[in-house]
């Protein structure tokens, strides 16, 4: 219930953002346009996704309570991994290579956001997903040791994403 | 006074994020290798036109405001999957190295 | 914001524009290319932004959001047509 509210809220959100006005005639089109989005969503993730797992209001508030960590922890991410960066293009590039990042999420959604977190982070470039293995093939730019890269990056994993994406 | 605080916040915005767009280019023209050409790109696609976008708020104007917002919204999502398709297009051309 | 600020800024962004230029022209293959293209787009998009600000017309903003969209969408589909081999596979 929380989730179809807060994807309501959030799509109105962007809706009055794009309109940029705060009319009471505009959050009621936004409100109708956004329930809709949500209720053919649900049906279309229902036909095609097998079983929806139902989730408890306190699972939700809990996912919720670690929203402000993940996005801090991955502004840190973005920030140390530009720093990086800046430092690799006035110098020189250490060791670049190509490194498997096994065992994180689980679900797609989950994958998704894993993705997005390495993405926008400058330092890892996300080249290939394998949903089947549960792995993610990321090239960085100092690739001499790739245990300590994966270590790190299951690391930011674990603090930052598994309790709002498991 | 307020708004004299958010020129000089917006423009330091700005300063950092043509900062980050011009070291991006000065990466793209000497790193060698389309990897490590996308990381240097994705220095300007992520963080620095998040902040030129974010210095809109010296201006003081609620629409330009919100647009960048909606543009920044944008620009966090999308980055990475155009990213993430030139990455995987060298892959699949057969660009270098076995993973480690 | 301010002209003393903006153009410079301006400026600085077509200086900028001119070199991502030099670096499309430079690229050895054709992905090397699209990466100095999108980021042709990012510093386009930067220019709108602040010829908004400089003009406090809003809608330049609407102009960067869209073209930010049709640069996603050309990268993806020329990323995706390149990944398959070209039109003879």
């Amino acid at each position: 219930m929380i989730g179809i509210l807060l994807r309501v809220v959030a799509l109105t959100g962007l809706y009055l953002l794009v309109v940029s006005s705060t009319k009471l005639g505009d959050i009621a089109t936004g409100v109708v346009l956004a329930s809709l989005v949500v209720a053919v969503g649900r049906r279309h993730r229902r036909t095609s996704a097998p079983t929806p797992a139902p989730t408890s209001t306190r699972a939700t508030l809990r996912r919720l309570a670690g929203v402000p960590t993940l996005i801090g922890g991955t502004v840190v991410d973005v920030v140390t991994g530009s720093a990086d960066v800046i430092r690799c293009c006035l110098g020189r590039p250490p060791d670049p290579g190509l490194v498997w990042l096994p065992t994180g999420p689980t679900s797609p959604s989950s994958f998704a956001a894993w993705g997005i977190r390495l993405g926008i982070t400058p330092n890892t470039v996300v080249v290939e997903v394998d949903e089947e293995r549960g792995a993610v093939l990321v090239h960085v730019l100092d690739a001499h040791d790739p245990e300590t890269v994966r270590d790190e990056q299951m690391a930011s994993y674990r603090s930052r994403q598994q309790r709002v994406f498991p | 006074m307020i708004s004299v605080v958010l020129d000089v916040v917006g423009g330091l915005l700005l300063v950092l994020g043509l900062g980050l767009m011009t070291i991006a280019l000065v990466g793209v023209l000497r790193m060698q290798g389309t990897y490590s050409k996308l990381h240097a790109q994705s220095l300007a696609t992520g963080p620095g036109v998040c902040f030129v976008l974010a210095s809109s708020v010296a201006t003081e104007n609620a629409a330009t405001i919100s647009y960048a917002a909606v543009g920044i919204v944008f620009t966090v999502l999308t980055a990475p999957v155009a990213s993430h398709a030139i990455a995987r297009a060298a892959r699949r051309r057969g660009a270098e190295a076995e993973p480690r | 914001m301010t002209a003393l600020v903006a153009v410079p800024a301006l400026v600085w962004v077509t200086v900028l524009v001119v070199v991502g230029g030099l670096a499309l022209l430079r690229g050895q293959d054709v992905l090397q290319r699209l990466i100095a293209l999108d980021l042709l787009a990012v510093l386009v998009v930067a220019l709108l932004a602040l010829l908004s600000y400089l003009r406090g017309v809003p809608h330049y903003l609407d102009a960067a959001v869209a073209l930010a969209l049709l640069s996603l969408v050309a990268t993806v589909a020329t990323a995706r047509y390149l990944a398959t081999g070209g039109p003879l596979e």
